[in-house]
């Protein structure tokens, strides 16, 4: 059988997850399967660079726009699907591949699963683990091939990273094809990062009363520089002064889901965790155990969150630096 | 132009999930529902859209409560209601109401179809792609602004990591709203309790009509919130099962 | 010429003047809708010789109350003066002498002629000198003119009858007025043309007081007795109807008033009083109750003045109202400030003007019936704790049914409380029985946020529920439901038999169906819930409690009608506090800390909660604990146990 695994580029980097739908195309795959990763958008280098361990890479350029609209990326895909005959198509979860999936299914008839997580390949049979609302659910689902998987970034580890074989490439210039789209970029906006938002924050560390003093959230904001983190405070912190209004979490705060949400002597009363609660993976560390913090923490630690913040930046550190 | 707008109702995403004794669907019976959150948005875009240029609001509702979300859309301006007769009642499944939408957006001679970008019952595939694909109107999803410019639709789309951008469509198209231009607007009780008396125009199943489909095998609850992991209170060790759970979820040593 | 022509022309001519002025004032109150405000006579006199005849409220600052006692009986003595002044020249022969004029009038006259002068000082002393906060805002000028209107009024009529004693009239009856003649006659004036004079002052200071009413804070001399009057006597806790002729639940525009509401602007004495007891003034919100008032008076004068909501009153000032009352209850001349700006909310909220919190709140009251979003299956969650189950009311028949209320159902820090009280009943051999998730947030502050509909919605979802039970009596844990089930409900036909948790604990207490341990007498201090005090008059019983429970009870220096609100009321809670300065609650919080004591008692499960949050940010919450009534009771078979 033969899986094409979709990949993408974003501001001349390969998305790190079109690595993992090669592994996730490798999960799916039986001995004697061939994976062909498929790329489209402006200049293929990245790709061709990175993506050397699908058996081949089917690239279509698409001409000098940074973004190809998702209804040019579909076209190009149904085409390549066309001439493949393919048993599986693995398309990630982004924001082009929620338009490229179902459109894909719609087109071809095939069936699809969206959220996938895991897979398990038995002989001709294909079942999934996937998300349903929300992740509060998991599903285990029957699939008949051919069929479309939609996978969640980060459920797979990324393949390795290798240049492809010239030989294995088939390149093609796809610009026609994105004339003829009804779908038509006018402009990218990029973020400026002057202004903070918390709401799109990936990753939160927030500092609760527990903190004790002005001072002591620059050792917080030491540990959010390393994760790469936007630094937030509960009521009292931010009624003290020590950060700005901006950056309360909470009921009369900022309302934030991001992916990681490390709360450091923050007692978790209903006004905070209504604020964070749907946060992604949380991690609380607070010296009372019976702070209500840890009924909505995934991980919690009972430890001074000095000690804490001290050695986990060490390590985190010595981490990056090796 | 007419735009119809399509809202979802989903379990209640504060309310606790059970299953049935089965295993393959989860217990209606003690949950609230709610309007899909996405799709409340896209109601306010095309209201938003109609003040703006003067179109006409054609709402259809699945789910239970589907009659009290629609009072609400006509109370917010929508100007026809439709109650969509889903038929099953467990997930509303978007690839399954897709036909239904497509033949409404057919009858109704709709320009734009709007709706929420995801819905949390999405498992087999969103509906703006379906609904896209299927009336082979091109398509958007993830919108965070809307605006008409002569014939063609601009429309902001998210994508992640702060970064948007901007298409020009021409209509008709289907797009899938993730936040509408302005927060959606509040109806008071008083305009709620007068919209009660609105009439509700039914419309019937169309299959979509895909021969084939996954199904669902068993559905189970992964580990619960509240019951998180307790790592101790040895700094140490809990810096060290950070820094590898952390690692592991991609949020470090990369 | 004569003088008595003159007097007609220039005496027409002022009240000609003053019924110009005054003419706007006239065809707005004419033109407004109308209010049922005629019933029980009798009440309403009651009311206003009270307020007025006792100076009941105004004593409640002394100085104030003292002053303007001496002023205001004063004037009604020199009064005498004015009829005679005007009564001799109009219809020459006329004169006060056949009664007493010249001897014990003339007696009260001169002396009350001295009192005027002294409380005229007091006010002077008052406004100047000891310039009390209160007064931030009022016309100073106003005040001013008048003071020197009241100075020529009284001393004019003083030295007139001096210099009719130097001119030869008898002075016997006249002390004061005597020794102004000694003066005069040191001054060496000729009596006849100083008697003239003066008099001309006199009835020249007179009139302009008179033409100068219709524009000043005075008006209240003639406004204010007919305000009390005309005054409310619903219960406090009953919200204004929205009146079935109005099209929208809201109001608008000024004109939308009924007349009620419009002589309340014009009778504002601009005294202050509800400046300074309103939580929101005092954390530095854009709301004084005073300037409310007044700002719209204004409005009321000047065509020009632009949209009433949003613009004479701004937004923020409507939303920053905590709905306390303290401003009601504080005012001498009975204006009604909440049913102005409950009805101004109604129209922000008819127009979808919420601000984000508020919005997210109503929404979830929308959809789930509580205003935290979370689902109504989850209301009597807190039961699955309890060592017994709670009968449920839907399909018993109990004796007390129990209204828990959203805060004491769902938030984990009252939770602990409801249990208590769970227990507590169970211990005294209460029968009793809630509606688990039938319940809805009662609507007490949804209706008081303005939002009419949707309150109506849960009035009417809750009184369908209560009606399918049989009960005897309804005992609410919330203040707030304690209010609306009591008050509001009348409107829709939901009459009921309501008490607050604490008058049952009481009564039970009473009857000796509670075996207490009391504790060793520790000091206590205790916070009256705005909805269970000033509203429904709940201050006895949490404080036979606390007794009761074996402690001793510090009261707050602002306590029962003149407590502080903790600023949750009428849907600050479901607010943010952009522009708070000090959050009512800490001011609160820092109130209890100057008494020294270690528990800081409440009856309402917001304030468990809007205290709690007080003391973690005042970082004081292990020296000052927060602890409801019914946690202080200790039974003796729990203690052993
Ligand atoms: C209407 C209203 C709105 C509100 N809005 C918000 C809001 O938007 N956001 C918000 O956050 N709050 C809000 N609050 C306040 C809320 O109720 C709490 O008071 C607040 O969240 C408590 O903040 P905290 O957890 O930082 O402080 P605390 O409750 O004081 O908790 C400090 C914690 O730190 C722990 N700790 C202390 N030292 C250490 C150490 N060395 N190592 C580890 N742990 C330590 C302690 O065990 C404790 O649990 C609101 C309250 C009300 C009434
Ligand atoms: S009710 Fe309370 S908060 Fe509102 S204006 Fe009056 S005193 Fe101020
Ligand atoms: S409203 Fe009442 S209390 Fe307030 S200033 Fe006017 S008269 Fe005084």
């Amino acid at each position: 059988m033969r899986i094409i695994a979709c990949t993408e580029r974003s501001f001349g980097k390969l998305e790190p997850f079109s690595l993992e739908m090669i592994t996730a195309a490798r999960a799916a795959g039986a001995t004697g399967d061939e994976v062909v990763a498929f790329f489209a958008g402006q200049d293929p280098e990245p790709a061709v660079a990175n993506l050397g361990a699908a058996d081949r890479l089917v690239a279509a350029s698409a001409g000098n726009s940074e973004l190809i609209a998702a209804e040019s990326y579909a076209r190009l895909l149904k085409d390549v699907v066309a001439a493949e005959e393919p048993g599986l198509v693995l398309v990630p979860y982004s924001a082009n591949g929620l338009d490229v999936a179902a459109d894909l299914a719609a087109r071809t008839g095939w069936p699809l699963v969206s959220y996938v997580n895991e897979v398990r390949r038995d002989g001709d049979r294909l079942t999934v683990i996937a998300q349903v609302y929300g992740g509060k659910i998991l599903a285990e689902c029957n699939v008949p091939l051919p069929a479309i998987l939609m996978v969640n970034p980060g459920a797979f580890a990324e393949a390795e990273r290798r240049t492809v074989d010239p030989s294995k490439l088939q390149h093609s210039d796809a610009r026609a094809v994105v004339a003829e789209g009804r779908v038509r970029l006018v402009g990218v906006d990029v973020p400026n990062y002057d202004s903070v938002d918390l709401t799109t924050a990936e990753r939160i560390v927030c500092v609760g009363r527990g903190i004790g003093d002005e001072a002591s959230i620059d050792i917080a904001r030491g540990l959010a520089d390393i994760l790469g983190a936007e630094i937030a405070g509960s009521r009292p912190v931010v009624d003290s002064g020590w950060l700005p209004k901006v950056r309360q979490v909470g009921k009369s705060g900022q309302k934030v889901k991001p992916k990681l949400y490390l709360a450091l002597g923050v007692s978790g009363a209903p006004e905070h965790l209504e604020g964070m609660s749907k946060s992604d993976l949380i991690i609380a560390v607070n010296t009372d155990p019976k702070a209500p913090i840890f009924n909505v923490a995934h991980f919690g630690a009972t430890c001074d969150l000095f000690d804490l913040v001290a050695n986990l930046s060490e390590r985190l550190q010595a981490a990056s630096d090796r | 132009m007419k735009i119809l707008v399509v809202l979802r109702m989903i379990p209640d995403s504060a309310g606790e999930l059970e299953l049935t004794s089965d295993g393959r669907g989860i217990d209606r019976e003690w949950l609230d529902f709610q309007l899909n959150d996405f799709d409340d948005h896209a109601l306010e875009e095309a209201i938003l859209l109609k003040e703006a240029s003067g179109a006409t609001v054609v709402a259809v509702a699945i789910g239970e409560g589907s009659n009290r979300v629609l009072q609400m859309a006509v109370a917010r301006g929508a100007d026809e209601a439709i109650a969509l007769d889903a038929q099953a009642d467990g997930m509303i499944d978007s690839r399954a109401i897709a036909g239904s939408i497509v033949a409404l957006a057919r009858s109704k001679a709709a320009d734009l179809v709007l709706c929420g970008v995801q819905s949390t019952e999405d498992l087999f595939g969103q509906l703006v792609p379906y609904a896209g694909a299927l009336l082979g109107w091109p398509h958007v999803s993830g919108s965070s602004r809307l605006g008409i410019e002569g014939s063609a639709l601009r429309v902001t789309q998210e994508r992640g990591g702060g970064i948007a951008a901007t298409y020009e469509i021409a209509l008709p198209a289907v797009i899938g709203v993730q936040t509408a231009s302005k927060a959606p607007r509040y109806v008071s009780g008083s305009k709620l309790r007068e919209a009660s008396k609105t009439t509700i125009g039914k419309a019937r199943f169309e299959p979509a009509g895909f021969e084939r489909s996954a199904e669902i095998v068993a559905l189970r609850l992964p580990g619960q919130r509240g019951t998180g992991e307790h790592l101790g209170d040895n700094p140490e060790n809990v810096a060290e099962r950070l820094a590898g759970i952390l690692a592991a979820k991609g949020f470090a040593g990369v | 010429m004569s003088e008595t022509p003159v007097l007609w022309i220039v005496t027409l001519a002022a009240i000609a003047l003053t019924v110009w002025r005054s003419r706007r004032y006239i065809v707005a109150l004419a033109q407004a809708p109308g209010a049922n405000r005629f019933d029980q006579p009798w009440r309403r006199l009651e009311g206003v010789a009270i307020a007025i005849g006792l100076h009941r409220k105004l004593l409640r600052k002394p100085l104030s109350g003292i002053l303007h006692a001496l002023i205001f009986v004063s004037f009604f003595v020199l009064f005498t003066v004015t009829i005679e002044a005007f009564g001799s020249r109009l219809f020459p022969g006329f004169s006060l002498a056949p009664i007493g004029g010249d001897s014990w009038i003339a007696l009260l006259q001169d002396l009350f002629a001295v009192l005027m002068l002294a409380g005229l000082g007091l006010a002077v002393y008052q406004r100047y000198v000891l310039k009390p906060a209160r007064f931030k805002g009022s016309s100073g000028a106003d005040a001013a003119i008048i003071y020197v209107l009241i100075l020529l009024i009284v001393s004019s009529l003083l030295i007139e009858a001096g210099a009719r004693i130097v001119g030869g009239a008898d002075g016997s009856w006249r002390p004061v007025a005597s020794l102004v003649a000694d003066l005069l006659r040191v001054l060496d004036l000729p009596a006849h043309p100083a008697e003239r004079i003066a008099y001309w002052i006199h009835i020249g200071a007179i009139l302009a007081f008179l033409v100068y009413i219709p524009g000043s804070k005075h008006r209240h001399m003639f406004l204010a007795a007919p305000n009390i009057y005309f005054r409310n006597l619903e219960p406090a806790g009953t919200a204004p109807a929205v009146p079935s002729e109005r099209e929208n639940p809201g109001v608008a525009s000024l004109v939308q008033f009924d007349w009620k509401q419009q002589l309340d602007l014009l009778s504002c004495t601009e005294c202050g009083r509800c400046q300074a007891v309103c939580p929101a003034y005092a954390s530095g919100l854009p709301l004084s109750p005073k300037m409310l008032i007044t700002d719209m008076r204004d409005a009321l004068a000047n065509e020009a003045s632009g949209p009433l909501v949003g613009g004479v009153i701004a937004e923020e000032t409507l939303w920053a109202c905590t709905t306390c009352r303290a401003c009601m209850e504080a005012c001498p001349v009975e204006i009604e400030h909440l049913p102005k700006i409950i009805d101004m909310r109604r129209h922000l909220v008819d127009e979808g003007h919420v601000s984000p919190m508020l919005q997210d709140a109503l929404s979830n009251l929308t959809r789930l019936g509580n205003s935290m979003g979370k689902p109504s299956k989850m209301r009597a969650r807190w039961t699955k704790e309890l060592g017994f189950p709670v009968k449920d009311a839907r399909s018993e028949p109990v004796d007390v049914l129990w209204f828990v209320g959203d805060y004491a159902s769902y938030d984990p820090r009252v939770q602990d409380v409801t249990r208590k009280v769970a227990e507590l009943l169970t211990a005294a051999g209460v029968d009793f029985g809630i509606l688990f998730d039938a319940e809805r947030n009662s609507g007490n502050d949804v209706r008081r946020a303005g939002e009419e509909g949707l309150f109506e919605t849960l009035a009417q979802s809750n009184i369908d529920a209560i009606r399918a039970c049989s009960f005897n009596r309804i005992v609410t844990t919330d203040p707030h439901s304690l209010n609306a089930l009591k008050n509001d409900y009348r409107h829709f036909g939901g009459e009921f038999e309501v008490l607050h948790y604490t008058a049952l604990l009481a009564e039970l207490v009473a009857a000796g169906r509670l075996d207490i341990g009391p504790a060793d007498g520790a000091t206590v201090t205790y916070h009256d819930p705005c909805y269970l005090g000033r509203y429904n008059g709940g201050f006895d019983a949490p404080r036979d409690l606390i007794r009761a429970a074996g402690y001793t009870l510090h009261d707050m220096p602002r306590c029962r009608e003149n407590s502080f609100c903790c600023g949750a009321g009428g849907g600050r809670i479901w607010q943010g506090d952009d522009g708070v300065k000090e959050r009512p609650s800490e001011n609160r919080i820092r109130e209890a800390l100057g008494l020294g004591v270690g528990i800081f008692v409440v009856a309402c499960p917001k304030d468990k909660v809007m205290y709690t949050a007080a003391t973690d940010a005042l970082g004081v919450a292990s020296s000052l604990r927060i602890l409801d009534v019914a946690e202080l009771i200790n039974l003796r078979e729990a203690s052993s146990a």
